[in-house]
Order: C-alpha cells, then structure tokens, then sequence
C-alpha cells in the first residue's frame, strides 16, 4: 500500500505538499523520507518523466508533470501499476487545482498542504489492491508500467560517492608509486655500493702501496 | 522632564534617516551610514571604560581631553602654538563652569573652521602647528576608542596605511572632519584636503546643511554629510546621553544655550549619577498614587545610535517584552547589591486587536542569522567592512550580509536595505524556509473529550458545551479547509464517534474495556472540518439528549485522555478536556483529598500538587508529539484543579475553572460559553518552541510558565494560546563590558492559516554601572508579574508562608538598600520609608499579592480556587496581572457626566479609587473589577430613584445580590452603568469573562466578605492593612534586617 506522498516543485526541490502520516509511519520512513528529499534535489527538468527506485523494504515511484514531481513510498509488493494511477490522478487532480500557482515567486514550503485532504481520501480508494475498482484499474491497460525504469537506490545515491572513492584510491596510488619509485633508486644505489665498494677500495690501497713503494723516493 | 523630552525626540526622528543615500549595491555605499556610529561610539566606550577603570572625576576623564580643543576663542583671529594651547588647557583642568563647558563645547567648531580654512592657505604645509597640538590631544581619548571600535564598530581605520586605503571609500559622511582625526596626518592627500573643506564652507555660510553642490565634485556622496551632520543634534537636545557631545556640531551654539540650562557636562562626564533624575518620594502619611499603575515602564535610555535605523518601533514594545530593569547592571556584584529582581516577563503571542500595529511579516524567506550565536538580524547589529558585513550585537561575531539585503535577483532591481522590516522592526515575523520544518505544517486539531457522567448532565455542563461548540464552528480557524475535529464522550466507558458515517448520522462506538483501550477503528474518528460538518451538527445538536436521563456517576478520564492522545498525537493538536467530575476509574483515578483541617497549615501546599503522576507522565508524552492539553473544570464538589492543571501546565495549555457551575444560572452558562467560544475561536500557534537569547555575560536561568523545557534553554510550546505570559529569571555568567545588551525571543511555530513562522522579539537595554540609574529603570510592573511567578513557584513546591515570606523580605531588601545608598540617612532609623519614584507601587502591589486569593494565609479558602489563582498568576500577562493583584475600584454614583458616554477613545471610565473601605459610603454604588469578575456594591442606604434608575425596582430592599445580570432600561444612568460594564470586560487582552455581582452592603455575609476582600487597603485579619504594613517594612528596614 501506499505509505506516504510527497509533492514537490522540480526546479529547486521546494515541497508543496505532503500527506501527514500517523506516528508508526512516520517511524518507520524516517529514513525513507530524507531519502525522498535527496531524490528532489537530484531531479531535474531532464530527468526520466517515470522511474521506479528501489531502497531496502520500498519502493519510491515518481512521476513529473508540468515540473512538479509526485512522488510515493509504497512497499515492495504493491502493484506499480496501481501506484502510477495513483500518482496520475494527483498530477491531474494537483495541476487542474493549483496548475497556475506552481510557478509564482516567493511560493513558502507546503503552500499547498491543504492538497492533503485530497491525497489522504485518494489513497483510501487504492488502499486495498483486491477491491474491484483496483482489480480493474489492475487489468486495464492504462499504463505500460513495463517500460518504466527501475533504478536501485545505492546506485542513484552512491554513484557519485564510488567515483569519488575511485578518484581518491587513484590518487593514492600516484602518491603510492612516486614514494616506491624514490625508494627503489635508494635501494638500488645502496646494493650498488655494496657489489662493488670493497674491491674498489681494496684497488684503490693496492695502487697506493704500489704508488708508494715505487715512485715515492 | 529630561527623559520626557528625550524620547519626544527619539519618536520624532525618523527624519533623522538616511533616507538619502545613494542606491545600495554601489561601492561605496553603507559606510556612510556607519558614520553616525562611529562618531558616537567613543563617548560609549569611554562611558564604560570610565566608569570601570576610573573613579568619577578623576584627571583621566576630564571632560577636556575629550573635548579637545583650545579652551578659548582666541584662536578665532589667531591660531595659538601648541605650547599657548596647552597652558590654557591645564588652566582650565578644575571643575568646568557652565561657561567654560559652552566655550568648550564651541572651541571644536572654531577648529574646524579654521582647521581648513589653514590648510587651503597652506597647501604645501600639510601640518601646521596648531593642528599638531589638537591631534596630540584628540588622540589622548582615542586610545579607548579604538578598542571599542575594534570590538563593536568595525573598521575604525586605526593604522595610517588602512586609512590611507580605506579613504576612497569610507570618506565622505564627514567621519573624519571629527571622528578620525588620524586620517590628517596620514593621509594629507587631496581627500584629507578637501573633505574637511566641506563642512567648514557649510558652517561658515552659517551652518545650514544642505547638500553641497560643491562637494560632490570632489567626491560623489557628498550629499550623504547631511544626515551624518545632523544625525548628532538630537543627542544634545535629549541631554540622555550627553557623552555623545562630539565636539563638531553644526548649530552648536543653539544647542550649548540648552547645555547651560541642562547642566549636563557635569552629568556626562562625571559620572553616571546626574543622568537619570531619580526622585526619591516618601511613601508613609499618603495614599499610594495608583494612576501610576498604568503608567509606562521608565524609558530605556539607548545611546542615540544603538540602533542602526532610527524607527521608532527599533526597540521592542513592553506588551510584547519587558524587562524588570530597563537599565543593565554591569556587574552581578551591582545587581546583588541592589537586590532588585532581574528577568524578562515575555508575551510573544500577544492578540492584536483594532488600533494596534499588527507585526510585521518578512516574506522573502531571507533570514540573515549570526552564524555563532544564532541570533536573527535585528537593529541593533552594526554593518562593518562597507556594509558587506554584520557584527552580531550579542556575540560580536562577524558574519555576511546576504546580497538579496541590497539586490533582488528576482526583479533584477537593487533594494534599499534600510527598508527591511528585521532592520526597522524589533518584532518582527519570518516566513520560514523548508530548513525549518521538519515535516508540513500541521493543520489545527480540536478532540474534545467531554464528560457526560451524571454530574455533569446535570450541572447542564454538557448542553451548554455542545451548543456553544455547534455555535463556534464557524469560528474555529479554518482558512485551508485542513482543521480537524473530533469528539469522545466518556463516562465509565469511552463513547467514539464515527464523523463520516456513509449515512449522514454520527454512528457511536462504546469502548468499555477500560484496562486496555483502544481505538475502535482506525479513522473518521477525527476528521476535517468542512467534510464532516453535517454529521458533527447531527452529533452536536443531539448530545444533551443522548445523556440526558444517565445516571452514571462513573468517569474515566484517563483512558480517555490515552485514547485521544492515541488519535491526535500523529498530527499533533489540542485536546480540550470538559471535566464537570472528578475522575474515579483506572488510570488517573482521583480521590477526593480537600481536608479542610490542613487548610492554613503548612501541610497546604501539598494540596496545591498533583496528586496523580499519571498526568505529568502524560503530559511529557503530549508535549513530545505536539499535543496540547485545555482543561474545562467544573467543580460543583472538589475537582482537583491541582492535578488536572498540570496537563495544561507542561503542555502550553490554559486552565479554565467554574467553581459551583449550573447551567440553570444564565450567567454561569453565559460565561462558560463566552470564554470557550472566545478560546474555540483563537488564532493561536502551534509546534512552537522559544528560546531567548543574551548578549554575552547573561544567561536565562529559571524559567516560569506553560510550557516544557525540552534541554537547557529550549521551551517547548506544543500551543501558543493568545495572552499567554511566560517570565524568565536572568543570572550573570561574567561582568558586562558593553554599552547595550540585546535580549533576543524567537518563537519558531505554524500559524493557524498553516504557515511555519517565526517571531523575533529584539529588547535592547543600555548598561549601567550606577545604582541609582539602576534603581530609576526598575520597573515595578514587570518586578510584580516575576515575584508573582516565583512567589507560586514557592507556594507550590514549598510553604505558602515561605513564598509571603519571600516576597515580604524582597521588598525589605530593596526599601533597604534603597535608604543605604541613596537617600542621605544611610543608616540609623527615619521616620518614614523612602523610594524612588518608579517602586513607590511596589510594597502595594506586594501587598495585593499577599492578599491574594492565590497566596493570602488563612483556612477559608479550597484549594480548588487556590490552585486556579495560582495559574492565573503565572501565566497572566503584565496588562492582566495588575488588575488581578490591584483590581480596579470605581465609584458610579457620583461618576462625572461624560462617564459611561462614548468619548474620543472609546467609552470613558470614571477615576480609579483606593482600594479602601474608607471610600466606601452608605448610600453609593460602586464597581470593582479585577479582570475575572466584577462586584457592584451598593450601599444600604441608596436612594429609591438609584434603584429605580440602575434596577428598575422600587427600593433597595427589591434588589436581589449575587451572580447577575443588569437589566437594559431606558434610562441615561443604567445605560451609563452597563457600557462601563461592558468596557471593563473588553479593555483588556484576555479571553476572559468577568462574571458580575451584586453585592448589598447588609446582603450575603459571604459575598460581602469576598468584595471587601479585594479592598487590600484594609485590614483583613489576619494580614495588615498597607499602612501597617508600610510600618512593619519600615521597622524591618529600620532594624537593618535585609
């Protein structure tokens, strides 16, 4: 079922609405939401119009629409089918409301939380996947959910943290070879004194007894 | 009369502004504005230095060095040597005449006027002597200055080299014709030339300023000398704060004329003591001057240029904020010493009704805060650095000015800065950015769990109730169409009730397992407003019948209670409590404990705390998930006002009590269904919490109030109810070292239209070492409304003989100290008690607490009215409070013609009386008031006609005492009678309703005690009339036993 809602203006990540949950959920989605809240802020007026995205137990289904992005947690076994219907009667519903207000300047957060009582009584209708109106909605094909893109969690959240991670470990390794390189050229020199050291110096004494026994006087 | 003026002058000078500066966002802009500031900080740094490091009057503080200048005017036809200067100067060092104090104050503009004038002459000789001398001497006060600066007035150009650099852009205002004089001598480049050639061709064409044509040729802000010229002029005229003297003033010669008059060189530079006229006045022999009671607190004496804009509303109005001492001890030995009370009585979600000015609201969601402290902007900081930074005024942090402050990148269109309500306003509202919050703002939610058990039906508690909520509906806050309500009955079993119910009929559910009860189905039990409407008009409109024929004694309020909060705590919300029992099933089960032989002992107070820990625990809970708890009680027998208050108290609730309710009496149901509608229909804030701030050195340290304190210094507010007052000790952490102290409130909370705000109180109070400047801010309204919190504080945890005790040994203390230090017999016996002018309430307005319901000894009164007066007093505001200690005494029967007739503003009040049976007479009729009920007395022998006229009936005899209400005849004088009535009961913030009685002067033996209870004048055994009782201080201080 679905857990939570979120609308929020995709060109700077300000929320508009958002369903008040009861404190079980609100526990529980804790982490989800500020999760949802990243989301916003990495979407853009050219990302996927549609996208799935799974993390842990849920799954955040997220449409955009006239640059709001309608966004909802649901678990895991709810039907996408049913969760984008669901998005889409917000979007239609949101847009027809306060379509020419989205876009006013010096919009406060959540100005529009009286959508609330809108997404709570929808969310109610889709609440229970067996009612018939859902099994419908289940069969009919209003939606080719197929083609929507499933995205994992990590890979949107951390992407930018491995190639941060592979830049460091590369750096790390420059820094590494230089100082093997330095130390190499020690060692090796070092290896060099001890081959040929002692018979050079023992040549060098030889020649100067040689030296002194036969040319000094 | 030098305060009077002095704020006449303060709210006169808005034209002071600079309201012609050139448009923010140019280079070159702010500093100008700084001007004012730093030509006006030294005196202040001095102020404090002087009065730390020095004794009054001591040679380093002669007003002479200073001053500055050749003492006389010879130099007006010859600049003297250096040399000559000198010796003039030490001439001059004894105690300044007034004479000597004009000539002083005129020298500096004959230097300026020649100072130029010398330098065109020789351009080529860039110090001539005469200069030389006055620099070594003007730079002598200089040396504190520039700490000062470094410390709160940004850059002050100290090194030769950064004012060399600076010049271009910190040059014009004329800052450095006078304030820094350092720039001649290092920077004697063409703008050491010919900025001070400016203002001598202004004061030479007879000191008219104007902008000078002339000036702007050499640099562009020329225009910008005119308000750093006149900027200083108000300082004289105030005589306030005669430190800022600075030695050029454009009209000075006007100005010295009032100086003389004044007398304030002495007063500045000596010290302290002169500034604020501290009357001592007697109190003994008579009658204590209660039209003082409403008079305002005493003026805060802020340096001209504590704040950086000159609005008049800069400073923070006392019915939002004020404090117990409008003048700041410098020291914590200084405050101990005094002995006054140090904290901040707090009402930041003041109503504001027609005439006031409602606060203003920043929208753009720029909120520019210290980033150290936290603080919020506000005008007090000081912009440094050309304006492109804030010195936070409390931790002197320096932090970015925000660039929307001068450029609005939405209409591409520069702003004025100066304009912004946060630099203008020291109340002000934020819209509050997503950082804010950390979920939406929640909508308002009313459950209202209502008793139905048989006492209540049948005190007709429950009809009442549910006719005035069906009548209030449209009242209730509703402007997104998000509030919601919901219902719960309970007796011995807890009644739900389904809202939305498909058949349009409210559908009840019955929960009797009282052990563990649950929510019998998990929504529609609170629902919105709008939708469920018709079914909760169905629900309302049949509730007084539902229960009509019960008979069940049985109430389980605290399963109720868990199961409201079980709905509500999700969103958060009120839960409002009509209670008419006292709860006698599971879980906060209450037993009927009055015991009328503890009553008067020191056992008593134990009857004054809950009973129960299952409310406290509750309420923590409540407070945890922003839900706020009212409680309704109505006591026919004992109902525990004790326990049950402790919900509201941790909650940031109200308490509302109706002590032997029937709704059979009109005036009982009027009252009930007025103050709940009034509440129902409150614009009131919700998710709150409250924090204040100090300057540095200052620390909140107790706390008194409805609300929760979450960690140290945090208050949580779940509701912000209308008029709700909160008081707020302050202790000293480490020794002031600066002129101003801010204090900062900033209430973080969601509006009942569904906005997330904050409001920020800024109080500014200037420091002071001296005690009697301390002795002359205390205000003894804001003294009264702390000692009336700690003293229930006391009352409460301890002895109610402790907490009289306290508060009898604090005004000792401070007559005490008062007649040590300032009055001229500091020890030995007087024969009367003296104070200064602005405490002579004090011991009167103590004495009403004493006599007070909520604190006054004796074994006569319930603790069920004991504890309520105790909530009264310690969430009252000020406006509110005095009433309730002092009530209002009037006199109708010989009122003048133009009382009770609607005048200029509103309906006119006859004079106020002593509250004394002396003024009582046999045949008048007179009024009391106290803000919750209103006594008429009449006397035994009123005439027939009065009767006639007020009553309708024949004579006294046919006039019915008690609870009443006053007929509406044809006559002038009950007309009269009851638009003074009427008056009394709106004039104030409250959402009270005063309940009006009759009293005849040979009626009800009870009720006559009661009205002459109020008259605190008198004697009431077993407490003291205020005569006795000033003796009984008198002997006390006499004896030196403070």
């Amino acid at each position: 079922m679905v857990k939570t809602t979120m609308i929020a203006r995709v060109s700077d990540a300000l929320p508009l609405a958002a369903s008040i949950d009861d404190e079980q959920v609100e526990m529980e989605l804790k982490e989800y939401k500020s999760q949802a809240k990243l989301i916003f802020r990495k979407l853009n007026l050219n990302s996927e119009k549609r996208c799935s995205i799974e993390s842990g137990s849920y799954v955040f289904h997220y449409i955009i629409d006239h640059g709001v992005v309608y966004l909802c947690i649901c678990e895991r076994n709810y039907p996408r089918k049913l969760a984008f219907t669901y998005l889409d009667d917000l979007s239609k519903e949101f847009f027809m409301s306060y379509g020419n207000e989205i876009d006013r300047p010096g919009l406060r957060p959540y100005a529009f939380a009286r959508f609330d009582t809108f997404m709570q009584n929808t969310k109610r209708m889709y609440q229970d996947t067996r009612t018939q109106s859902n099994l419908t909605k289940l069969h009919e094909d209003l939606q080719d959910v197929t083609k929507i893109m499933t995205k994992n969690m990590e890979d949107l959240l951390y992407r930018g943290e491995t190639l941060d991670n592979l830049q460091g470990k590369s750096e790390l390794l420059l820094r590494d070879s230089a100082r093997y390189r330095k130390t190499a050229r020690d060692v090796n020199l070092q290896a060099l004194y001890r081959k040929y050291g002692p018979p050079a110096i023992i040549l060098f004494v030889f020649l100067l007894v040689i030296y002194w026994r036969f040319w000094w006087y | 009369m030098v305060m009077g003026g002095g704020i006449q002058q303060r709210a006169a000078s808005p034209m002071i502004r600079p309201a012609n500066l050139p448009p923010p966002g140019s280079p070159g802009m702010p500093r100008p504005f700084q001007s004012p500031q730093i030509q006006n900080r030294p005196p202040s740094g001095q102020f404090a230095s002087q009065g730390q490091q020095t004794a009054p009057g001591s040679p380093a503080i002669n007003p002479m060095g200073f001053m500055s200048g050749p003492p006389n005017g010879q130099n007006r036809s010859q600049p003297p040597t250096p040399r000559m200067q000198h010796q003039q100067q030490q001439q001059h060092q004894g105690p300044p005449t007034s004479q000597q104090l004009h000539q002083q104050h005129q020298q500096p503009l004959h230097q300026q006027q020649q100072q130029p004038l010398h330098q065109q002459q020789h351009p080529s000789q860039p110090q001539p002597p005469p200069q030389f001398g006055q620099h070594q001497q003007q730079q002598q006060p200089h040396p504190p200055m520039g700490q000062d600066l470094g410390l709160m007035a940004g850059p002050p150009t100290p090194t030769p080299q950064a004012g060399a650099q600076k010049s271009k852009r910190l040059y014009p205002a004329g800052i450095n014709a006078y304030a820094e004089p350092p720039a001649y001598e290092t920077a004697p480049s063409s703008h050491g030339f010919q900025h001070p050639g400016v203002p001598a061709s202004h004061q030479a064409s007879g000191m008219q300023i104007q902008p000078p044509a002339h000036g702007s040729q050499f640099f562009v802000p020329g225009e910008k000398q005119a308000p750093a010229f006149r900027q200083p002029v108000p300082a004289y005229q105030q005589g306030l704060q005669p430190l800022q003297g600075q030695p050029v003033q454009p009209n000075i010669n006007q100005l010295a004329g009032q100086m003389g008059g004044m007398n304030l060189g002495n007063a500045g530079y000596g010290g302290a003591q002169g500034i604020v006229p501290l009357s001592t006045v007697a109190l003994m022999g008579t009658a204590p001057k209660i039209y003082d009671l409403d008079a305002p607190p005493p003026p805060i004496r802020l340096p001209e240029t504590a704040s950086i804009t000159q609005s008049p509303f800069a400073n923070c109005d006392p019915s939002y904020k004020r404090s117990t001492l409008n003048a700041i001890p410098a020291t914590s030995q200084l405050l101990t010493k005094s002995r006054l009370p140090f904290g901040l009585v707090i009402t930041p979600y003041r109503s504001v009704k027609e005439g006031d000015e409602p606060v203003p609201v920043v929208s753009d969601s720029i909120i520019a805060r210290c980033r150290r402290c936290r603080t919020y902007i506000n005008p007090f900081v000081k912009f440094v650095e050309g304006g492109q930074r804030w010195k936070c005024n409390m931790c002197y942090t320096l932090n970015e000015v925000p660039s929307s402050f001068d450029y609005d990148s939405q209409t591409q269109q520069p702003v004025d800065r100066w304009q912004r309500k946060e630099l203008n306003h020291a109340v002000v509202e934020y819209i509050a950015p997503t950082e804010y919050m950390i979920r939406p703002p929640q909508p308002l939610v009313y459950m209202f769990v209502i008793d139905v058990s048989y006492p209540a039906v049948q005190c007709g508690m429950v009809a009442t109730a549910a006719t005035t909520i069906l009548e209030s509906l449209d009242r209730i806050p509703n402007d997104e169409g998000r509030t919601k309500v919901g219902i719960i009955t309970v007796d011995s079993s807890i009644h739900f009730y389904n809202l939305k119910a498909a058949s349009g009929e409210p559908q009840m559910m019955v929960v009797s397992d009282l052990e563990e009860a649950f929510l019998p189905q998990p929504q529609d039990l609170l629902c919105n407003l709008s939708e469920c409407r018709p079914v909760l008009e169905a629900l309302l409109n049949r509730m007084s019948d539902m229960f009509k024929d019960t008979h069940n004694v049985g109430n389980a309020l605290g399963p109720a209670l868990n199961s409201a909060y079980k709905l509500v705590s999700p969103i958060g919300g009120k839960i409002l409590c009509l209670q008419a029992s006292l709860p006698n099933l599971e879980t906060g089960a209450l037993k009927m404990r009055e015991d009328p032989k503890l009553l008067g002992t020191a056992k008593e107070s134990t009857l004054l705390q809950s009973a129960s820990s299952f409310y406290k625990s509750l309420a923590v809970e409540c407070s945890k998930s922003q839900v706020c708890v009212d409680m309704f009680l109505f006591g026919s027998q004992y109902s525990d006002v004790a326990t049950l208050s402790c919900l509201p108290r941790f909650t940031g609730g109200s308490t509302f009590f109706y002590p032997a309710f029937t709704a059979a009496k009109s005036e009982d149901a009027l009252k009930f269904a007025h103050e709940l509608a009034e509440f129902l229909s409150q614009r009131i804030a919700l998710e709150a919490v409250m924090r204040v701030r100090a300057s540095k050195g200052l620390r909140m340290s107790a706390f008194y109030g409805n609300f929760f304190v979450r960690s140290t210094d945090l208050l949580s507010l779940p509701n912000v109810p209308r008029d709700q007052s909160y008081s707020i000790e302050v202790s000293f952490d480490d020794n002031l070292s600066i002129p101003v102290v801010c204090f900062q409130t900033a209430l973080l909370h969601t509006s009942s239209s569904g906005e997330r705000r904050i409001r920020v109180l800024t109080l500014a109070l200037p420091v002071t070492t001296s005690l009697s400047e301390l002795y002359a801010s205390a205000d003894q309204v804001a003294i009264t409304t702390l000692l009336a919190c700690k003293g229930v504080e006391r009352g409460m945890n301890a002895k109610l003989d402790d907490a009289r005790d306290a508060l009898t040994n604090k005004v000792v203390d401070i007559l005490g100290v008062y007649k040590t230090h300032m009055t001229a017999s500091s020890s030995g016996a007087t024969p009367n008690l003296q104070i200064c002018d602005n405490l002579k309430l004090l011991p009167l307005l103590t004495l009403g607490m004493l006599k007070h319901v909520g604190l006054r000894g004796g074994s006569q009164i319930p603790s069920d009215l004991r504890s309520y007066a105790m909530h009264l007093l310690s969430t009252l505001p000020s406006q509110c409070l005095i009433p309730f200690l002092h009530p209002r005494f009037y006199s109708l029967h010989d009122m003048p013609e133009h009382c009770g007739t609607i005048g200029d503003h509103g309906i006119e009040m006859p004079q106020p009386m002593n509250l004394s049976s002396e003024r009582l007479s046999r045949s008048g009729l007179f009024m009391l008031e106290d803000g919750q009920n209103i006594f008429l007395w009449i006397g035994r022998d009123a005439v027939p006609q009065l009767c006639m006229d007020l009553f309708g009936v024949p004579d006294y005899q046919s006039i019915r005492g008690g609870k009443t209400t006053l007929p509406t005849l044809e006559t002038d004088f009950n007309q009269r009678v009851n638009l003074i009535v009427g008056k009394a009961r709106e004039m104030r913030r409250t959402s009270y309703y005063s309940q009006l009685y009759i009293v005849k002067e040979d009626g009800d033996a009870a009720l006559r005690l009661w009205f002459l209870s109020h008259l605190i004048e008198d004697r009431a055994e077993p407490i003291m009339s205020y005569y006795q009782y000033l003796g009984y201080l008198k002997d006390r201080v006499n004896s030196g036993s403070f």
